[in-house]
């Protein structure tokens, strides 16, 4: 069957490989994510997730590999991407991070309207009223003119959700988005995660949070010694994981 | 001879306080502003950039304020004459210059390095990133610093009597020379730095405050 349109990956992590030194961190992974996916990716720490997530916006650079966004290689030579290749697939992709990482010194609705005007061009009326739409998505509107300090955990997590998605990118990758946070606090982050996914938001997260997981992701690929051991959906992999080290990994998770 | 005119002596003082708070205040906004510069050198992709504000900061910072006042005032004496004022204000600036492009840096150095990778990953090139989101949260961490330096810069502006700059300690050295007791006279002198350094301390410790604040999670 002749590959269309419709049935490419929005996201193709083909081969990819990334050493630090002697330590080989990711070897040799292949993952597709499908338009409108949301994938879970869970491992033991130190497996190589966090990497693996930031090879996909060159925020790490990776040694080998291909990596394709709708259908196109994001760089000709991943291991030494253009400058123009790097902004574009920055624009791309909306990242939020374990520690939020909001620009201190900016009111929240300005942390949403900078990049959308640096990087998209936007005027500032059209970026403020996105942003504002955004803030009423994660439900903070009343906070636009705060700082981000004046904000709780939970609250900056979801104000930086908001400022990734302003920049309308074609997948949302988010690292340990919830870890930082008790878990009282957490609910209010994956709620608003799952409404994203709900929308039909193309979503790579990396978790621990294995109730979202179950709930939320389509498929759940697990990562151990820089290898993806194995995917599948959640219900399947749970109940019936393949190999000894999902298995017990499932196990040491759901233990606790 | 043995008593202390108090009446001679805090007019003499007084007269000048202007000179001391003038040099100090001058020399501060001078490094603040000239310091920034030096700093983006000492931070710079460019070696030779590097070297430049590495080269400037080590020899301002090594040779003691009293030489550079000598060595500017009687250095540039063919160029500019001899006006101690402009003398002890370039080389009090030239000073503070360099130990506040030390602050810059390593204020632009302590921006976590989230701000960076949240920055890139929204796309910003690396000036945006720099002037959008590093530069102004190094100004603001370089400020606590900073403002205690400026103690040290009021004490440190005390070397431009040696000059002739008619400051604190040039009036009140002048003093003893005319028969006031040198004791009284000096201790006069010590306490009216000490009381014009109490409102720099308490805007410095203000400042840190605010910063502890601000950027608690
Ligand atoms: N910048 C780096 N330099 C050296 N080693 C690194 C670096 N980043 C990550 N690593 C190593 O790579 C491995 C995988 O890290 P990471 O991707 O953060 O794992 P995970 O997110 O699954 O916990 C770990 O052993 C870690 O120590
Ligand atoms: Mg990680």
């Amino acid at each position: 069957m002749a590959p269309t349109e419709g049935d490419q990956p929005l996201v193709r992590i083909d081969g990819l490989r990334k050493s630090y030194g002697e330590h080989t961190v990711l070897d040799g992974i292949t993952l597709d994510v499908n338009a409108g996916d949301v994938v879970a990716l869970i491992g033991p720490s130190g497996a190589g997730k966090s990497t693996l997530l930031r090879c996909v916006n060159y925020l790490e650079i990776p040694d080998e590999g291909v990596i394709e966004l709708e259908g196109v290689p994001t760089a000709a030579a991943p291991s030494a991407p253009t400058k123009s290749e790097l902004l574009a697939v920055r624009r791309k992709t909306g990242m939020v991070f374990q520690g939020f990482h909001l620009f201190p010194h900016l009111s929240v609705l300005r942390n949403i309207t900078l990049a959308q005007e640096l990087v998209l061009g936007r005027s500032s009326e059209d970026a403020e009223q996105r942003a504002l739409q955004l803030l009423d998505r994660v439900g903070l509107r009343e906070k636009a003119s705060a700082r981000p300090t004046q904000c709780s955990g939970g609250q900056q997590q979801r104000i930086a959700i908001a400022r990734a998605l302003a920049l309308d990118p074609v997948v949302m990758l988010f690292d340990e988005p919830t870890s930082a946070l008790d878990p009282e606090v957490s609910v209010e982050v994956l709620r608003v995660m799952r409404e994203l996914a709900d929308l039909g938001t193309t979503m790579v997260v990396v978790t621990h949070e294995m109730g979202f997981a179950r709930r939320v992701a389509d498929r759940v690929a697990m990562l151990a010694g820089g290898s993806l051991v194995e995917q599948g959906d959640p219900a399947t992999m749970f109940s019936d994981p393949q190999h000894e080290v999902t298995a017990r990994f499932l196990n040491a998770v759901f233990d606790r | 001879m043995n008593q202390l005119d108090w009446g001679r002596v805090l007019e003499a003082i007084g007269a000048g306080i202007g000179y001391t708070v003038g040099l100090t205040v001058i020399a501060f906004l001078g490094g603040m502003i000239l310091g920034f510069p030096v700093a983006l050198m000492r931070v710079s992709r460019i070696r030779a950039l590097r070297w430049i504000g590495t080269a400037y900061v080590e020899i301002c910072r090594g040779v003691p304020v009293v030489a550079w006042m000598l060595l500017i005032f009687y250095g540039l004496a063919d160029l500019i004459g001899t006006d101690p004022l402009i003398a002890a204000t370039v080389a009090l600036t030239v000073v503070a210059t360099a130990y506040i492009a030390e602050n810059y840096r390593a204020a632009l150095l302590h921006v976590p390095l989230g701000q960076w990778e949240a920055a890139v990953s929204l796309g910003l090139t690396r000036r945006q990133l720099f002037w959008r989101v590093i530069a102004p949260q190094g100004v603001t961490i370089a400020l606590a610093p900073s403002a205690t330096y400026a103690i040290g810069l009021l004490k440190e502006s005390a070397f431009a009597a040696v000059i002739g700059v008619s400051d604190i300690a040039f009036q009140a050295r002048t003093l003893t020379q005319s028969g006031q007791p040198g004791l009284a006279t000096f201790a006069v002198a010590g306490a009216v730095y000490l009381l014009l350094s109490l409102p720099i301390a308490a805007a410095a410790r203000t400042i840190d405050r605010r910063m502890r604040t601000r950027s608690a999670m």
